[in-house]
């Protein structure tokens, strides 16, 4: 069974006077263990599809199913309680939180677990250690690059254990030589810590890293390339 | 529900130093003005409180509209109640009754231009039987030329209390007295009173009567002999008022004045709630992005919400508790100046509460706007905003 199952998923909201529809009726798998890159231009709904697998938006029509739990029905504080122990987040920005240091801003996603602080301090450490940032924990967000600001985002997104990452355009704002080393290191996690890996990108170069490929455009999934 | 750290709150309060700093001296300006407030009114209750008694009561001219300073009795009241009422205390076979002048006057201190007005008391010494509140603190009773002060006479006539110490002069009525005594009777308003002797100042100011007649009875219930006195001698035209309801409708005199003065800290503690809210709001506008992303992470709108109180109540408790120090510094053994008396500001354990509990309700209140809008925070949206 697929770790992720979309069907028939259709997503409107409204912008102004129009009401937009990203994604309509598009239904979709992904493989636990997978590197699913979803292509597709500006605007053409990557990042809704990847917020409803995410759950941190709801379909207005049809089902979504990660590891057997229906989502598209499931209460507000039900859908953070799955995301905390699901789910870790890769934004386009790095989105940390600029009063916490590394160390503190990887740290607050186990604080939903009531572990203790060793425990805490464990998993932070490896988690700063899986990224190449250890020597940087007690640094400021803005005492950091923007590509090693991206690498403790990735911490944080993995401290937790989850089985899933969704990345939105992780590489968006960085330089090349940042970007490559963000992009190697989801592929690092996703080969030796089997993590399942969903990440939308409108850069070639970056999908080249995923094990499935996918464009979605004009609110379907038109085109499925399988990639190596 | 699982809460972010209070630390995360607290360094927060650092990332915009001056809207912090105006929050917290929004909330040191309302639990100042809260303390003030009901330091004043606390003050003011606890006067007439306090000059209150169950066991005293007042003869009054029947005429006089329960105004004592209007009220003219007959000189010789008090002897004709001790021989004619039973029920009145007495103090060394002394009986606690007292003849009394009231009377609003123009004082005057060496080298004045202009006029003061306060309040003088003809007493005799019977008046200590009957006012046990008051206390000679310094001096000694006065004779005919001399007075004594209270402690908040000083305060009362807006001069320094050097210029009230002992062998001082005052004048009134066209006499010039001595001083020779300072008297306290703490919590109530003859503190800011002026005493004299009885005899002569019926001389100074021609009358051959008194304002009214102070009564101390054994037990409250022997108040009713007095009314039955009153009832009797039709011809002296007396009303009985017992001190507990002549100090209580006093007292309701200055409501107006008591609900004026809530009422305007109301209005101030008003406009700091509304700052307090507009600065809370203009916060989540600032994080709108990094409140969406710890959403995403896993944290609920709650978690988010209890964050923004506890900012908010650590900035309130900051500032309150500077408020606070401001208004013991200034307004401890304060008195204010009302009619022709004085009280002090009783800035007590219930003021002090007021203070705190303000200022800590008014941060609460004032997350209620920020906190919607974050409960309400479509998570997908916020995250693209810049």
């Amino acid at each position: 069974m697929a770790l992720i199952e979309l069907l028939e998923v259709t997503k409107t909201y409204r912008k102004g006077e129009h009401v937009v529809t990203p994604l309509a009726n598009v239904s979709l798998s992904v493989e636990a263990g997978e590197f699913f890159v979803l292509l597709g231009p500006s605007g053409s709904g990557k990042t809704t599809l990847l917020n409803l697998v995410a759950a941190i938006d709801r379909p207005d029509r049809g089902s979504i199913r990660v590891g057997g739990v229906e989502l598209g029905t499931a209460s507000s504080s039900k859908l953070s309680d799955w995301r905390a122990e699901h789910v870790g987040y890769v934004f386009q920005q790095a989105n940390l939180v600029p009063v916490l240091t590394a160390y503190e801003n990887v740290e607050l996603p186990l604080f939903l677990f009531g572990l203790s602080a060793a425990e805490r301090h464990k998993r932070v450490a490896i988690a700063l250690e899986a990224v190449g940032l250890a020597d940087r924990a007690t640094h400021l967000p803005k005492q950091l690059s923007g590509g090693q600001e991206q690498r403790v985002a990735i911490a944080r997104a993995i401290v937790a254990d989850p089985e899933i990452l969704v990345a939105d355009e992780p590489t968006g704002n960085l330089d090349h030589e940042s970007a490559e080393g963000v992009l190697d290191l989801l592929s690092r996690l996703h080969r030796e810590r089997k993590k399942t890996v969903v990440m939308v990108t409108h850069d070639p170069r970056a999908a080249r890293y995923g094990t499935r490929r996918m464009v979605l455009d004009k609110g379907e999934l038109k085109e499925e390339v399988v990639a190596r | 529900m699982r809460l972010l750290p209070l630390d995360y709150a607290v360094r927060n309060l650092g990332r915009r130093p001056t809207r912090t700093l105006l929050a917290a001296a929004s909330s040191a300006l309302v639990a100042a003005l809260l303390v003030a407030t009901a330091a004043f009114v606390r003050g003011l209750d606890h006067t007439f409180q306090g000059a209150a008694r169950g066991d005293t009561a007042i003869l009054l001219s029947s005429v006089a509209e329960r105004d004592v300073v209007r009220s003219t009795v007959v000189a010789g009241l008090g002897e004709l109640v001790a021989a004619s009422v039973r029920g009145v205390a007495s103090i060394e076979g002394v009986p606690a009754i007292s003849d009394e002048i009231h009377m609003g006057t123009n004082l005057a201190l060496p080298g004045d231009k202009r006029a003061r007005p306060g309040f003088v008391r003809g007493v005799t010494d019977r008046a200590f039987l009957v006012h046990d509140a008051v206390t000679l603190i310094e001096g000694r009773t006065p004779r005919t030329g001399e007075v004594i002060v209270g402690r908040l006479v000083a305060e009362q006539l807006g001069v320094e209390p050097a210029a009230l110490q002992l062998g001082k002069e005052l004048s009134f009525e066209g006499a010039t007295f001595t001083i020779v005594g300072r008297f306290a009777a703490p919590g109530t308003t003859i503190e800011g009173e002026v005493w004299t002797p009885l005899a002569p100042l019926r001389g100074l100011t021609r009358r051959d009567d008194s304002s009214a007649t102070f009564v101390k009875v054994t037990e409250p219930g022997a108040i009713a002999e007095l009314e039955l006195f009153a009832k009797r001698r039709l011809d002296l035209e007396l009303v009985v008022i017992p001190t507990a309801v002549y100090y209580k409708e006093l007292a309701d005199y200055f409501a107006p004045i008591r609900n004026l003065s809530w009422g305007l800290a109301g209005l101030i503690a008003l406009a700091a709630l509304f700052g307090g809210a507009n600065t809370l709001n203009a916060t989540v506008q600032d994080r709108v992005r990094e409140l969406a992303t710890l959403r995403a992470v896993g944290y609920g709108g709650w978690a988010l919400v209890s964050s923004l109180a506890q900012e908010a109540l650590v900035l309130a408790s900051a500032g309150a508790l500077v408020g606070l120090l401001a208004a013991r510094l200034f307004l401890a053994g304060s008195s204010v100046r009302i009619a022709m008396s004085a009280f002090e500001l009783n800035v007590d354990a219930p003021a002090v509460l007021a203070g705190i509990a303000g200022a800590l309700i008014l941060a609460l209140f004032g997350t209620a706007p920020a906190a919607w809008r974050v409960l309400k925070l479509p998570v997908a949206a916020a995250l693209k905003e810049n």
